[in-house]
């Protein structure tokens, strides 16, 4: 379904010209401009033409994800996990589950996920759509999809939004037509502009000389961007990090392939300030334990991905790194939560 | 005769894409994160040669039933080769970048 995206315009491009500011420009070395220029927010948002925007569809989308009678004793939302003001995760190790259970990893973002490929820690479906369905039925919610259905329509206010949203007659509250609302909400989720941006867009003074020096390395020794790439610091790669434990991530579906044992999909950098701990497993407490992490190259084992090593930071550089980091957190209105049906 | 489906700049993979190469052997490029052809028409015992031209390493591999295989990681530089053994579509895919995808019908 993903291969047969369309690219459909949408008001990002609003976000990125009234924000633009009064630049201070500086000469730059033509090569770190051409890095620069790889960082470059894009003007639109990938939809998918098997399930096209439409603002009924991702209203609709909005008012379900932040529904917590969707999930189990109308007590989970996807939203339960996946807060706006935790960088769209939950700021837990591991989230708790229904029944007294413990999600198996940790609560990843759900920004920027429109220009992904596939989903989940694991890439174990190749759609928001899909992602969605098994979401909903899975330990985190514990709602199967015909009871999802009966919920939905014991309330009156859905049944006029789910019209509006998927007009053409039938019955329109399925669950497949839920996971269709959420998806396209989804993919609205976009991370908001950042200091970085000003910066990459020509403003020197939107961020320190320390976050510029952290940018670059960042781009060279650190070795980041080797799969922390492009405006969203992501290319939605599989990699071994080399982290302790024996979740076979990717490697459950690529059973065969060495290098996909313990891999797991690369995430968004952005607003990375908000969504400690980090990595699958929530290991990572803190940033700078992410980049001790990196910077000691993970554990050495025939599945580590070829692009960790050790590094051989320094303080001064881990300082950087950090600063830079810092820049990539939203400066914008923080996002809604609507009211409800 | 070697006929190479590179295309330098990653602006030509969408004319890439519209036009599926034919006969020979083939070399496939990896640039900027994309295979340099997205669809290759070829022979049984064609040889497929792939270039890693990118910044990071890739891992080509394959699971369709008439040749399924594993080329294992593979460095910026390196150079990989496939026989094609069967007839059959093949779908080629890189384990680490899953948008990276290219089909290879092989007829005898």
């Amino acid at each position: 379904m993903t291969n047969k995206r369309i690219v459909f315009a949408l008001a990002l491009a609003a976000l990125t010209a009234a924000c633009a500011p009064e630049h201070k420009q500086a000469a730059i070395d033509p090569k770190q401009k051409e890095v620069m220029d790889t960082y470059r927010r894009p003007k639109d948002i990938p939809f998918d033409k098997e399930n096209p925007y439409s603002r009924e569809k991702a209203d609709l989308g909005r008012a379900l994800f932040f529904d917590a009678r969707l999930g189990h004793e109308n007590a989970v939302s996807c939203a339960t996990c996946h807060v706006p003001g935790l960088g769209w995760g939950d700021g837990l190790v591991k989230s708790p589950a229904t029944l007294g259970r413990t999600m198996p990893r940790h609560s990843s973002t759900l920004a920027n996920l429109a220009w992904d490929e596939l989903y989940f820690w694991d890439g174990r479906v190749d759609s928001l759509e899909a992602q969605m369905l098994a979401a909903v039925a899975g330990p985190g919610m514990n709602t199967p999809h015909a009871e999802l259905e009966k919920k939905l329509k014991a309330i009156p206010g859905y049944a006029p939004l789910f019209a509006k949203a998927f007009p053409g007659g039938g019955e329109a509250i399925t669950a497949a037509n839920v996971s269709k609302a959420i998806a396209v909400y989804e993919r609205t989720i976009v991370s908001g502009r950042s200091p970085f941006d000003a910066w990459i867009e020509g403003d020197e003074a939107a961020i320190s000389d320390d976050a510029k020096q952290g940018f670059w390395v960042f781009n060279g020794k650190a070795h980041c961007a080797a799969c922390h790439s492009s405006w969203r610091f992501t290319d939605g790669s599989f990699h071994d990090i080399g982290l302790p434990g024996e979740d076979p991530g990717r490697g459950r579906a690529l059973k065969t392939i060495v290098k996909m044992q313990h891999a797991f999909k690369t995430p968004s950098l952005r607003d990375v300030t908000l969504s400690a701990p980090y990595f699958h497993d929530g290991s990572g407490g803190t940033l700078i334990d992410v980049v001790n992490h990196y910077d000691k190259g993970g554990i050495q084992r025939d599945s580590l991905s070829v692009e960790m090593k050790a590094l051989g930071l320094s303080n001064v550089e881990k300082r950087q790194l950090l600063a830079f980091l810092a820049t990539l957190t939203a400066t914008g209105e923080p996002t809604r939560v609507p009211a409800l049906p | 005769m070697r006929r190479s489906v590179a295309f330098i700049a990653g602006a030509s993979i969408a004319f890439a894409a519209a036009l599926p190469v034919v006969a020979g052997d083939f070399r496939v490029r990896q640039t900027d994160r994309h295979f340099s052809v997205v669809e290759i028409d070829a022979r049984v015992s064609d040889e497929i040669e792939f270039v890693n031209d990118d910044k990071v390493a890739h891992n080509i591999f394959s699971r369709s039933i008439v040749q399924p295989f594993d080329l294992g990681a593979q460095r910026p530089g390196e150079s990989l080769r496939i026989r094609l053994a069967g007839a059959g579509e093949m779908k080629i895919e890189c384990a680490i970048h899953p948008k990276m995808r290219l089909t290879i019908r092989v007829v005898k």
